[in-house]
């Protein structure tokens, strides 16, 4: 059989430009695996480290006000290992150039600080008074340098401090000013100082408001919760919520989830093209040697003699599949986990390799080509030796009549073609796929970035159209909003709002979500779905995004249990009907008018938030006049959150983009193989005709025409296709507070109908050029 | 007779490597209108190669072929294609028919080649396979397949109809009756036929007769009176 595999062997290198391809396309998807599941591995392994090296509370609380004295009493509840406290506060961070609004959530430091540690860096042995650390994002936006002098603001009053370094914080990964948007590190970060300078800063002296608990093993947070709440309820409990709710863990764990998701689509589809490729390059490969087959059959060769012949290639190509992408890869990976690093402020980092990565890469890699194999080579079996004196009839065939119009637009040519085309519908078929598979996935993997920033900008724009929205420390009484509101100048439209964190119940499901209060007559604020309509909250229930009511699994007239620190006491709920469902684009997800909070919580409207839409040319002095103003805990603007909304997505977009690149070059190289692996097994046809004397322009014809008909038929295959997955695209991004209405735009659409018919265009070029660079007299030896 | 073809100092090198074949040394000869010529020698003597060069599909070393007025010898790719499609039929070993057409469409496609085709429909009907029609190659025994390319040369109406061992794969009786179809096309159209073969019976009725030998025309035979296909003992 030796004499077999070279056979083989020539056959393979005479179609070295599929294989090549194949092991292309193999090589990115198995590249995509490794690099997401080493990016994913090395980030999972970098929080616990992180989590652990600074001594991560297992539970967190936010009280207004608890004396430090007090906090051992904690200690008496059953399954408290640890207590720690912490005071904590926003401070206005004065830069001299620009009005923009900065806070800093100042955390205190205590050398003998034992859970949610802080690192310092450069480290120090000690802070004094003056000394102020600022998180390393915010630290890096404004370089400042050790012996800066920073200048905050509390309480109306101003001081002097001394940048001495950066700080970062576990809790501090994902610093948000508000529960729905985006960090924005330029305006909103952690700061550390001297925690006895804070108290005096903060004029809190003595207290805590930050809580941390250590549970003892085993225990967990329900079993702590009510004794938990009931011992800090006397100090201001605004909240109390385990680790894995904590923002900044909740969000870093919720970014590896929506990742995981992507390491099991993107491989898979890469995976599939490429079994697709290799199943026709073989199927077509046992075809042609069908006779030397049934020959070889005939001589008493086994199936699995002639079988094994054939699977060597499917090791090679995955071998080569398994090997190239590692070292890609890795980078690939190193790269998205040192970004994530930065984004999150991590002091740590630390990127290990881990080879059994590689070993499940190259087992995706062995599998899927062997398994495109065995089902190319399935053939191999069925062959009679009585067949090696025959070529395969065409099968699959329609035998069929040209409509007399048709008959009479045609050429003969173009007959022809057509008469290939209906005469073997599986390989139109197979063509038309491999332009239907890269036209879908180009123009809806491609179409994110843009459907995604129209979605936030819609919002901006159109629904949230205030500039300012004044975050208050505190829930103040509607009179005291209006009153800080009468006194700004250069305010074109003012309103108050606010929202509260919620635990939504349903049967056995909660989600937290915040509660926006809305005003039904605000301009400024409004619910919108993302087909742009609007809707007025409502009184009689709960307005809930599509997203939430998912996670819920509740519809219209079905009652939530609603619970919040603020609105709620005890262990009390208060039910309310959903009464719409909204498919929002961006933002809480979960709105109330304020009449209806009144009616269902029994409690007076509070605002903890100014909206502000400033007189033109007016915003700096608006936001002057904010920055002075006291009880305000943050300032954001519509500008910056719009774009930090959009840049947390970035990954995500950068994701989907390459994965628009990368089914663009296995498009590419799929399109021309499966045109040149379907026109070389019909070389002899077209050498026949070259000698009966049909000149390259009509051969030309014929191949373009028919080539034509199946880019046609695939244009129209990938609409259903871009559709489907555009569908699940929005299932794979969607999150509580964000879901985007994909759609792919007539323009893009136009676009990657250009690449597609520019790679089909040339694709079909250089396969005539092929076809036609044939020697004629091979023709007359070649038997079929 | 008008004279059709004539051949000067026609070579063919075959250049493999280091390897050169002479395929054909210097080879002259000249072919009249409507002769049946039957060219016979051993295998590897340059037959199929002198038949290609004729049929204008296989280029020339040096030396010169007219086909009447044409200098075959001179003409680019382009030219040869005209060349091919305005006076040449084949009839190939292997039948090499499009496997995508059924017997009928498959005469009809050279048909269309021509200015002047004869009827696809009669000439199925010649040759025997009228209830063939719809049948696709792989469907048909090498005969029939065989006797629907020689139906395909000749849908073309050729004026010079080249048969590369026309009967090469076929059993006996089937290769009379394949004989049969091209001397009675060579007898009711006046059209000249150039057959390679290694049988030598086919000579008998042949007008003349080129013997090949190392890429040399060994010896010229001239039947004064060929036989009819009916009188040969096969
Ligand atoms: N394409 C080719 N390349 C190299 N040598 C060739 C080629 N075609 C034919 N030959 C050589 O030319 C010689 C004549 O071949 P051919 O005309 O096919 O012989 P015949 O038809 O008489 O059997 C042989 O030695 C053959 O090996
Ligand atoms: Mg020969």
């Amino acid at each position: 059989m030796k004499y077999y595999s070279k056979n083989i062997f020539r056959t393979v290198l005479q179609n070295r430009g599929s294989y090549i391809g194949a092991i292309i396309i193999i090589s990115i998807g198995v590249m995509v695996f490794i690099a997401m599941t080493e990016f994913l591995n090395n980030l999972k392994l970098g929080l616990e480290d992180y989590c652990e090296k600074n001594e991560f509370a297992d539970v967190f609380a936010s009280v207004e006000n608890m004396p430090r004295g007090k906090l051992d009493d904690l200690l008496d509840i059953e399954g408290v290992d640890a207590v720690f406290g912490r005071l904590e506060g926003d401070v206005r961070l004065l830069r001299d150039e620009g009005s923009r609004i900065i806070t800093l959530h100042l955390m205190g430091w205590r050398a003998d600080d034992s859970m949610n540690l802080l690192t310092l860096r450069p480290d120090a042995e000690d802070v004094s008074a003056d000394e102020l650390y600022v998180g390393a994002n915010m630290a890096d936006v404004y370089g400042f340098a050790p012996g800066d002098t920073l200048t905050l603001v509390a309480n109306g009053r101003t001081r002097h401090y001394t940048y001495a370094g950066k700080v970062h914080s576990p809790e501090g990964m994902y610093p948000l000013a508000s529960e729905s948007g985006a960090p924005d590190t330029a305006i909103y970060d952690i700061g550390a100082m001297n925690a006895e300078a804070l108290e005096a800063l903060l004029g809190k002296r003595g207290t805590v408001t930050a809580v941390g608990v250590r549970l003892a093993p085993g225990v967990r947070f329900p079993q702590v919760k009510a004794p938990l709440e009931q011992k800090l309820r006397p100090y201001g409990l605004n909240d109390l919520y385990p680790r894995k709710d904590q923002t900044s863990y909740n969000a870093l764990i919720d970014e590896i989830e929506s990742y995981e998701l992507i390491i099991a689509l993107l491989p898979t589809i890469f995976m599939l093209v490429t079994m697709f490729i290799l199943y026709i390059m073989l199927k077509k490969m046992v075809d042609k040697d069908r006779q030397l087959i049934g020959t070889l059959k005939a001589f008493g060769a086994t199936n699995w003699e002639i079988a094994s012949r054939y699977l060597l290639q499917g090791v090679v190509i995955g071998l080569a599949g398994g090997l190239l992408p590692i070292l890609p890869a890795e980078l690939a990976g190193r790269y998205l986990y040192i970004d994530d690093v930065n984004y999150y402020a991590m002091p740590y980092q630390n990127y290990s390799v881990n080879p059994a990565v590689w070993a499940n890469g190259m087992l995706i890699s062995m599998g899927t080509a062997l398994t495109a194999l065995l089902l190319g080579i399935r053939d191999v079996l069925v062959i009679m030796p009585a067949e090696s004196m025959k070529s395969a009839a065409p099968s699959g065939g329609l035998s069929f009549r040209l409509p007399r119009w048709v008959d009479r637009l045609l050429n003969r040519r173009q007959k022809i073609g057509l008469r290939a085309i209906f005469r073997n519908l599986l390989r139109s078929l197979v063509i038309a796929l491999s332009i239907a598979m890269p036209f879908s996935m180009v123009s809806s993997f491609g179409s994110f970035n843009d459907v995604l920033t129209q979605t936030i900008y819609d919002q901006f724009l159109k629904a949230d159209t205030y500039d300012l929205q004044v975050r208050l420390a505190n829930y103040v009484s509607e009179e005291t909003a209006e009153s800080i509101l009468r006194k700004l100048e250069g305010v074109r439209a003012a309103e108050t709002a606010s929202s509260y964190p919620v635990k939504l119940t349903a049967r056995n499901r909660s989600e937290d979500a915040l509660l926006a209060v809305m005003d039904p007559d605000s301009t400024l604020q409004r619910i919108m779905d993302i087909d742009n309509q609007f809707f007025l909250p409502r009184s009689d229930g709960l307005i809930l995004s599509e997203g939430f009511a998912n996670k819920l699994g509740v519809a219209v007239g079905d009652v939530l249990e609603v619970s919040g620190g603020k609105l709620t006491r005890d262990e009390q709920t208060v039910r309310i009907p959903v009464v719409q469902l909204v498919r929002v684009g961006f933002g809480s997800g979960c709105y109330l008018s304020r009449e209806g909070l009144e009616r269902f919580f029994q409690t007076r409207y509070q605002p903890n938030s100014l909206l502000l839409d400033a007189e033109p040319g007016q915003l700096d002095r608006v936001k002057e006049q904010v920055n002075k103003l006291r009880g305000v805990s943050v300032a954001l603007e519509s500008e910056r959150m719009l774009q930090s909304s959009a840049y947390e997505m970035d990954i995500t977009v950068l994701m989907l983009n390459l994965l628009a690149g990368f089914s663009l070059i296995a498009g590419v190289i799929m399109i021309y193989n499966i045109i040149n692996i379907s026109m070389r097994e019909r070389r002899n046809e077209f050498g026949t005709l070259m000698v009966l004397g049909m000149r390259r322009d009509e051969i030309t014809e014929i191949i373009v025409f028919e080539q034509a008909i199946n880019f046609v038929l695939g244009i129209l295959m990938g609409f259903p296709f871009s559709e489907a997955l555009c569908r699940l695209i929005e299932y794979a991004v969607g999150t509580d507070t964000l879901s985007v209405a994909m759609h792919i735009r007539p323009t893009a659409y136009l676009a990657t109908f250009g690449i597609c018919a520019t790679a089909t265009m040339a694709s079909v070029y250089f396969v005539i050029r092929g076809v036609l660079d044939i020697q004629l007299t091979e023709v007359l030896k070649a038997r079929d | 007779m008008k004279e059709v073809l004539r051949a000067k100092q026609l070579r063919k090198q075959f250049v493999t490597g280091d390897v050169v074949v002479n395929a054909l040394a210097g080879v002259d000869f000249t072919i009249d209108e409507g002769e049946l010529v039957v060219v016979l020698g051993p295998s590897g003597s340059g037959k199929s190669t002198m038949l290609n060069i004729i049929g204008g599909i296989e280029t020339i070393t040096s030396g010169e072929l007219y086909y009447q007025d044409v200098a075959v010898h001179a003409l680019n790719s382009a030219g040869l294609t005209e060349y091919r499609r305005k006076y040449v039929g084949f009839v190939f070993q292997f039948y090499n028919l499009m496997p995508n057409l059924n017997a009928l469409e498959n005469i009809q496609l050279a048909g269309e080649l021509s200015s002047d085709p004869l009827d696809a429909k009669e000439l199925l009907d010649g040759v025997g396979l009228t209830e063939r029609a719809g049948n696709f190659p792989a469907m048909m025994s090498g005969g029939q397949q065989q006797r629907v390319a020689i139906a395909r040369a000749l849908c073309k109406n050729p004026d010079l109809l080249l048969c590369d061992e026309p009967t090469g794969a076929l059993d006996t009786k089937t290769g009379v009756d394949v004989m049969r179809l091209l001397t009675d096309f060579n007898k009711k159209y006046r059209k000249t036929i150039i057959i390679v073969t290694h049988n030598p019976a086919i000579a008998q009725v042949a007008n003349k007769v080129y013997y090949f030998r190392d890429g040399h025309i060994e010896r010229l035979v001239v039947n004064e009176h060929p036989l009819s296909v009916d009188e040969v003992a096969w």
